[in-house]
């Protein structure tokens, strides 16, 4: 039997990794999107609010934060959609100051103060586990389809991908969208299992934590999420208590390191196709580079 | 190519049975949340009991929650520091029940996540936790210590939070909105030419926000007019367009409802641009910090501020802890309320523990919390380092401090 610190770290670790994974999503078509904390501020109130006081049972109010969270996520979008590279990260950051604000000046989502007593939810972990094996695959799917080839070709060079009769404006927004759906499902989560949300968490600091983990990770898979969020998440608690206060400095030696290192991560491209074909006898599986 | 998709598939799903079979055990167990605690030890070194009173302990194990790093590292530090001085005098006289105490300090790093996080980890196992020592640290882990049943003494400073986790949570200090309120009463009241006010507040954080609603409420009742609020925003560099907003709206004087940095700037701003009389200004207990006089300087000359500490109060225990502090902080007085209230916190578990013979045996683990959870949210009346306190429904009772700074420094008004 898990602990009950041990369980609450592991649906850290699956919020975390889906919000990571929101943020990947964007970036194979080679935009920085900041937006995902934004929506994960979106589906964490909605989630919270939606149990508290409608009493919805968990799988809605995930169903319910993805469907707010797509709308929230898809018009913001629209006006990405015009925009690309620094200017995408710059003006994306705007929506976690905006996503603030509202919060702390809506009396019925708790202003300043949050939500408090969002309703337990017994197997948590197991909820949280499947909708990552859920998202992790329809991601894999996604990277593997003609969507993912054409978010990789605009990440590689928009003009071209336009050549080859690529939408670049459609898919930016297609790509935004489903990041949004990410972060939102992954406050969901977030919000059930710290059962109080309050509007400073979606801050910066979340943003950095996020950006860490995609960069430490993998940035061009997804799956270094499953190493760099287990690893800087549970940072914290592994360190002994007299170097506690040294974890942002820890945090911050690691990201350097990796970067330096290893800088697409701690997962490289190449790498699950190596582990592929590890699996596979004889070396028959041949994984082009990007396609993980 | 198809034998290696069919390959990866079943490992992927061999994964996610193995992944999901190790969520359903531990979700059959109940953990997350769980509202039963278990009965496992308490600290290091369990001995069986001798009889039923025995302590069943070789060491009294306290965890502390604490922002140790981060935005409010500068009252963490010392808020953690003060609960481990505690142990230290409590073991010098005997320890509790004869057995010596140790304070566990973890960092919350002023993050609400974390908070929950080193709650959780210490929660099982705990009889009592301090901490955390800010609010949205408080609020959030304060649901893990109901659910696992724990007393927590932390930054409980809202009275609804005490009900939703009643009779678990205590708060280590008064309430600052009737602090403000009190202080800003007393300020109208010993400049009666004062009736029209300005406040400014940090609209993110929930107890200043709270303080400016509940001044602009209840000051009219003693005829004072709030004219209007001006937001200052955290880490604000400059605070010139503050102070002309608030010059603006003709008020006869300014309640700085600011941390120490904010309050600082926005004070000189003032001072600069008109408010020539020191007693027009009246600053809240958060700016009570060497940053404010130092930065605001002969700016302070005639103002007024609270707090929920005297420093220079004439209690030789209190005096023993500011020479113990001055000897590990490069020579600097306490003034963060933290202090004497990890202390006195402290001292009131020791007192818990003895009264009820509590004996930290994991079997009695959740009798022993509840009875002492209960004990302290309705306490008797204890002797702090800094007066007499108690709690009463979980809210500390206390006196606060008034004071007027002659030049940069506060001198309590009687």
């Amino acid at each position: 039997m898990l602990s009950t610190s041990m369980t609450l770290y592991l649906i850290f670790c699956c919020a975390f990794i889906l919000l990571v994974w929101g943020a990947l999503v964007p970036f194979r078509a080679g935009l920085l999107y900041n937006g995902t904390v934004y929506c994960m501020a979106v589906g964490g109130y909605f989630a919270a609010f939606a149990a508290k006081e409608l009493g919805w049972p968990f799988f809605l109010c995930v169903l319910g934060a993805a469907v707010v969270g797509a709308i929230l996520g898809f018009l913001p979008a629209l006006g990405f959609s015009r925009t690309s590279g620094v200017v995408t990260a710059v003006a994306s950051m705007a929506l976690i100051f905006i996503i603030q604000s509202v919060i702390r000046n809506l009396d019925f989502l708790g202003g300043t103060r949050g939500i408090r007593g969002i309703p337990k939810v017994e197997h948590l972990l197991l909820y949280s586990v499947i909708l990552v094996i859920l998202l992790g695959a329809f991601l894999y799917r996604l990277n593997h389809s003609k969507l993912g080839r054409a978010l990789e070709a605009i990440g590689t060079d928009a003009d071209m991908a336009t050549t080859l009769g690529i939408n670049v404006k459609k898919m930016t927004v297609f790509s935004l969208t489903i990041s949004s759906i990410y972060g939102a499902v992954s406050g969901a989560v977030y919000a059930f299992n710290m059962r109080t949300i309050y509007p400073e968490t979606f801050g910066f600091s979340l943003l950095l934590s996020v950006m860490t983990m995609l960069f430490v990770g993998g940035r061009y898979t997804q799956w270094g999420v499953f190493v760099s969020v287990p690893l800087l998440w549970g940072l914290p608690q592994w360190v002994p208590a007299s170097i506690n206060s040294f974890t942002q400095i820890i945090y911050g030696v690691i990201l350097v390191v990796i970067l330096m290192a290893r800088p697409e991560g701690i997962i490289t491209r190449e790498l699950p196709g190596k582990i592929k074909r590890l699996f596979a006898r004889g070396g028959e599986a041949r994984v082009p580079a990007g396609r993980s | 190519m198809k034998r290696n998709k069919l390959r990866m598939s079943a490992l992927l799903l061999s994964l996610a049975l193995m992944i999901g079979l190790l969520a359903g055990c531990s979700s059959s167990g109940g953990s997350a949340g769980e509202s039963t605690p278990p009965a496992t030890a308490p600290a290091a070194g369990t001995d069986a009991p001798a009889d039923a009173n025995a302590v069943a302990v070789t060491e009294w194990e306290i965890p502390m929650l604490t922002a140790a790093t981060g935005a409010i590292a500068y009252v963490g530090k010392p808020a953690g520091w003060a609960a481990e001085y505690a142990a230290e005098i409590i073991n010098a006289n005997g320890g509790i029940r004869g057995v010596p105490v140790k304070v566990t300090v973890l960092d919350t790093a002023f993050d609400t996540s974390k908070a929950v996080t080193q709650m959780t980890s210490v929660v099982d196992n705990a009889l009592v936790v301090l901490g955390p020592m800010d609010a949205p640290g408080a609020e959030s882990a304060g649901q893990v210590a109901y659910d696992g049943g724990v007393p927590n003494i932390a930054a409980y400073s809202f009275q609804d939070i005490r009900d939703l986790y009643a009779p678990y949570v205590m708060g280590y200090m008064t309430d600052s909105e009737e602090g403000d309120l009190a202080a800003a009463q007393e300020w109208t009241a010993v400049n009666d030419d004062i009736k029209k006010i300005v406040i400014f507040y940090t609209p993110t954080d929930a107890s200043q926000a709270a303080a400016t609603e509940l001044l602009t409420a209840q000051l009219p009742d003693s005829g004072i007019e709030v004219v209007g609020t001006v937001e200052v925003q955290t880490g604000q560099l400059d605070c010139s367009a503050s102070a002309i907003q608030a010059l603006n709206l003709k008020a006869d004087g300014y309640y700085l409802n600011l941390r120490a940095d904010e309050a600082a700037k926005v004070l000189t701003e003032l001072r600069k641009r008109g408010v020539d009389e020191g007693r027009r200004i009246c600053a809240t207990f958060a700016s009570y910090d060497a940053n404010y006089f130092d930065v605001a300087g002969s700016d302070c000359d005639g103002t007024y501020i609270w707090n929920k500490l005297n420093p220079d109060y004439s209690g030789e225990e209190w005096q023993t802890l500011v020479a113990a502090y001055q000897q590990a902080n490069d020579g600097q007085t306490p003034t963060a309320p933290p202090v004497p209230g990890f202390y006195d916190a402290m001292m009131a578990i020791k007192q818990g523990i003895e009264e009820l013979e509590l004996t930290g045996d994991p079997a009695k683990l959740s009798e022993e919390r509840e009875a002492l959870g209960n004990w302290l949210y309705n306490s008797p009346v204890f002797e702090g380092v800094q007066g007499s306190f108690q709690w009463v429904d979980g809210k500390k009772v206390a006196d606060v401090h008034f004071f007027q700074c002659d030049g940069s420094a506060p001198k309590a008004v009687e």
